[in-house]
């Protein structure tokens, strides 16, 4: 479902325009190069046409919204067009003769928050471009008078299949916050060279980063080159084996010191029988050269097994060992210490009948020989690295063959424990979902989920833990073929160490006919604040939108 | 020499490892060669299944195969559907080499990765949460659409995607603080498979990792590191942070100096009152100060 602020990216107000016409402009002299050339008698006059035809679709929208309370709390989340703004403008060209596949899409040009996406992709020689582009504007904080922020993001790839064997692939990424003290800009070149042999593939990379944060800011700015060279699986489906090796040369600004990490990695993976698989991972990372004045990780081993078995009746069993042997340098820089991290994880998956399926996920994960921690006065005392740390999960789904009913609910355990400190905290996640198709045009959908924090230890108050609670209803109605309606409430609420109630209500209606549709919309969305902090707010939205397709 | 539990752990483990996919392909590779199919004319599959064909070679992947018909060493179909001369020797008792009744659960290993293989590593996808779900590249991926949509193929708005199975993510994205993933109004500027590796696994490790690659302003390295954010003893990033969402301002899992006191539960009287931030406003690592007083 397209939303009516558009959800799938952010244009440039000038670069998408550019990219959509240059579309556009390709577009029409393909065409016009397909017409002139003169039919094959004997054939129909559509038989060399692809399958579909160039569209343009272009959408205009008009919303308007009220907000009582702190706009900047609403508008963190919510962050639509104001007044009336192009919606849309998208050019889909389908694969014609020339083997070329292309199209360009742009949302919400020249407002605030806006972005889009642009791809060409040529069969013959299987080059591939594509580039996206998004701004958002919010603000930094909720307060009365934050800051508003700018991020920018544009990232572009290209794919070329230089040979049937040799790939290239290329890319340029940057990112740019702009605003308050947190501004920053990155840039990311990379580019990866891939070939296949007749048992595996090796490729080379190289990926640079450059990363500047604004004049006075703490935090150094710098570039890191990261260079990678290995080899991928083979394409026989019983045994694959994959390594690799790379490196990262991190240079910052002002500091003599330039860290190193080096990556060792291989790979195995082997289907013993039809019903077993195994795999296993050696790896090996080393931190060199590092500016880390107090503790830290300067290398880490790590082997880990894990097999599946598929071979019970209706029934998918993994279970996997890790064991990680960390060289710790200690907080004075006095010592190097040996901690290891052991990991344990079992998955079933069964599905007893055809409309029943259950899953269960166990991890443990334990730390030995963890370092002491330092006080402010140079003094050990007791680790702050937990011992041990679970995770159960539980779901299972219930889509009966006698009702037009489905039901799937869900356990998630997560818990953490300090065992020197008498220390313990665990997140307890509940929910539930149904979906109910009333008649064939009619379906109503509930979803609940329940969150809730615990910390233990001893002398611990507890208005530092909050729980969550949130349920949503909503139902759709296909009222004919040409039109749609779709309602949904939900309700969260944030209590204990903070008092939050959030409602929303949507409704929408899209009618379509020939190649033009028109939506219309309404959002209510209201916070009550209960903690003093006046987050709270009343906001009313409501939109429509026209979208027609040129031929 | 002396070695560590976990020294010893590790050359065990590696030694099972070794073994567990060395000697298998000693013993079972005969076998193997025995059953190899071969493939069939490229334009048998049309003479019963002319409707597909027909319909195949106007959308991109069936235009693909014919414009690269050298490449595909005249296999055609059978790039995708398997090696099918059994199946045109005897149609009713034998189906195509790669059903999904044939290979169980390694079909998108086989069909799609043969092609794909080296934008998604076959290895990161068998060894992935998702094949082991019995999640197939068509779950997610429409291969089967005509070619222009293409556009939706490399643009589709993924999260409603995902949503689809993981409904119980989409309640934590209701909370008072979530990434902005899925509500209309949020217009996913965070996508799921911008933290998730969907074709893979994502280690713990790797989180800090990738929670920086948006998140530059904390990407370090610091003179003075907050040890829990390092990965490698702890879980880096998430250990104060629920990344889909949390009754709790900016994602955090505890509310004021509670989030702190989960690993420091000797702070509980350290200058009572307000959250620890206020005075150690460098949490995620200083470059001057050792107790994170300042950046």
């Amino acid at each position: 479902m397209r939303t009516p602020f558009a959800s799938r990216g952010r244009a440039h107000p000038v670069l998408l325009p550019l990219v959509a016409l240059a579309g556009l402009a390709l577009g029409v002299a393909l065409a016009a190069q397909e017409s002139a050339e003169a039919p094959v008698a004997g054939k129909p006059p559509d038989a060399d046409k692809g399958p579909g035809e160039s569209r343009i679709t272009i959408a205009l929208g008009t919303q308007r919204q009220t907000v009582d309370g702190n706009p900047q709390r609403y508008w963190q989340y919510v962050t639509p067009p104001s007044g009336t703004h192009i919606a849309l403008i998208e050019v889909d060209h389908p694969l014609n003769e020339a083997g070329l596949v292309f199209g360009a899409q742009a949302y919400d040009l020249l407002e605030p928050s806006a972005g889009g996406v642009g791809y060409l992709y040529e069969v013959d020689e299987g080059v591939r471009v594509d580039t996206r582009y998004r701004r958002s504007q919010f603000y930094d904080d909720f307060y009365a008078g934050a800051d508003h922020l700018t991020r920018t993001d544009w990232r572009t790839d290209v794919r070329w299949r230089v040979t049937p064997r040799d790939h290239l692939m290329g890319g340029y990424s940057t990112v740019r916050v702009r605003g308050a003290e947190e501004g920053w800009r990155r840039e990311n070149w990379r580019a990866t060279y891939t070939r296949e042999t007749g048992a595996l593939d090796a490729y080379a990379s190289v990926n640079v980063e450059q990363f500047n944060f604004i004049d006075g800011s703490p935090w150094f700015s710098g570039d890191a080159t990261t260079w990678s060279v290995g080899f991928g699986p083979s394409r026989d489906a019983r045994t694959l084996i994959a390594g690799n090796v790379s490196g990262t040369n991190t240079n910052l600004e002002g500091h003599v010191r330039s860290p190193r990490e080096t990556f060792v990695s291989l790979s195995g993976f082997r289907q013993v029988t039809d019903d077993l698989t195994l795999s296993g991972d050696l790896k090996y990372w080393e931190l060199e050269d590092s500016i880390a004045r107090t503790a830290y990780a300067k290398r880490e081993r790590l082997a880990a097994i894990e097999g599946e078995y598929i071979g019970l009746p209706k029934t998918v069993i993994r279970a996997g060992l890790e064991t990680a042997d960390v060289d710790y340098v200690n907080g004075r820089q006095s010592q190097v210490l040996q901690p290891a991290v052991n990991t344990g994880t079992v998955n079933i998956r069964v599905r007893p009948r055809k409309d029943v399926k259950l899953q269960v996920d166990l991890s443990r994960r334990r730390v030995d020989a963890r370092p002491l921690a330092y006080d402010v006065g140079g003094y050990p005392v007791t680790t702050l690295i937990y011992s041990q740390a679970d995770l159960l999960r539980f779901r299972g789904s219930w889509t009966p063959t006698f009702a037009p009913i489905g039901l799937t609910l869900g356990y998630q355990a997560d818990q953490r424990e300090n065992a020197d400190r008498g220390l313990r905290n665990e997140i307890i996640t509940r929910d539930l979902s149904a979906w109910w198709s009333v008649t064939d045009d009619v379906t109503a959908t509930l979803s609940l989920l329940n969150q809730s924090y615990g910390l233990v230890g001893a002398g611990r108050p507890t208005p530092f833990v909050s729980d969550a609670r949130s349920w949503s209803l909503g139902a759709a109605w296909r009222v004919s073929d040409r039109t749609n309606f779709e309602t949904s409430f939900t309700r969260a609420d944030s209590f204990g160490g903070i008092e939050l109630k959030q409602q929303t209500w949507s409704a929408s209606l899209e009618h379509k006919w020939d190649e033009h549709s028109v939506r219309l919309g309404l959002a209510l969305d209201d916070l009550d604040d209960y903690n003093g902090t006046l987050l709270g707010y009343d906001a009313d939205l409501w939109y429509a939108e026209f979208s027609t397709r040129l031929p | 020499m002396d070695c560590s539990p976990a020294t010893r752990s590790i050359v065990w483990l590696a030694a099972v490892a070794a073994a567990a996919l060395v000697l298998p392909s000693l013993l079972l590779s005969a076998p193997e060669a025995k059953t190899t199919p071969e493939y069939a004319d490229p334009d048998a599959c049309g003479l019963c299944h002319k409707d597909v064909a027909d319909a195949a070679a106007k959308r991109l992947h069936g235009a693909i195969l014919e414009r690269r018909a050298a490449e595909a060493k005249g296999q055609n179909c059978q790039t995708c559907h398997g090696p099918s001369q059994a199946h045109v020797e005897n149609p009713i008792e034998v189906k195509t080499a790669w059903t999904p009744e044939l290979l169980k659960r390694n079909t998108s290993a086989v069909m799609c990765l043969n092609c794909h293989s080296n934008q998604i590593p076959a290895i990161s996808w068998r060894k992935g949460d998702h094949h082991a779900g019995g999640v197939q590249c068509w779950d997610c991926h429409s291969a089967d659409r005509p070619a222009k949509a293409h556009s939706e193929f490399i643009a589709r708005p993924a999260s409603p995607v995902c949503v689809e199975c993981h409904q119980e993510v989409e309640g934590l994205f209701r909370l008072n603080s979530h990434h902005p993933v899925l509500r209309e109004t949020e217009q996913e500027r965070v996508a799921c498979s911008d933290c998730h590796d969907v074709h893979g696994r994502r280690s713990e490790r790797d989180w800090a990792q990738r929670c920086r690659s948006c998140h530059l302003e904390q990407r370090g390295p610091y003179r003075f590191e907050h040890g829990a954010i390092s990965g490698r003893l702890m879980g880096s990033c998430l250990e104060c942070h629920s990344p889909h969402g949390s009754p709790n301002a900016n994602l955090l899992k505890f509310t004021g100096r509670g989030l702190c006191l989960q690993c420091h539960g000797d702070k509980v009287t350290h200058f009572p009152g307000p959250a620890c931030w206020t005075c150690h406003t460098a949490v995620h690592g200083s470059n001057t100060s050792p107790q994170l007083l300042t950046r």
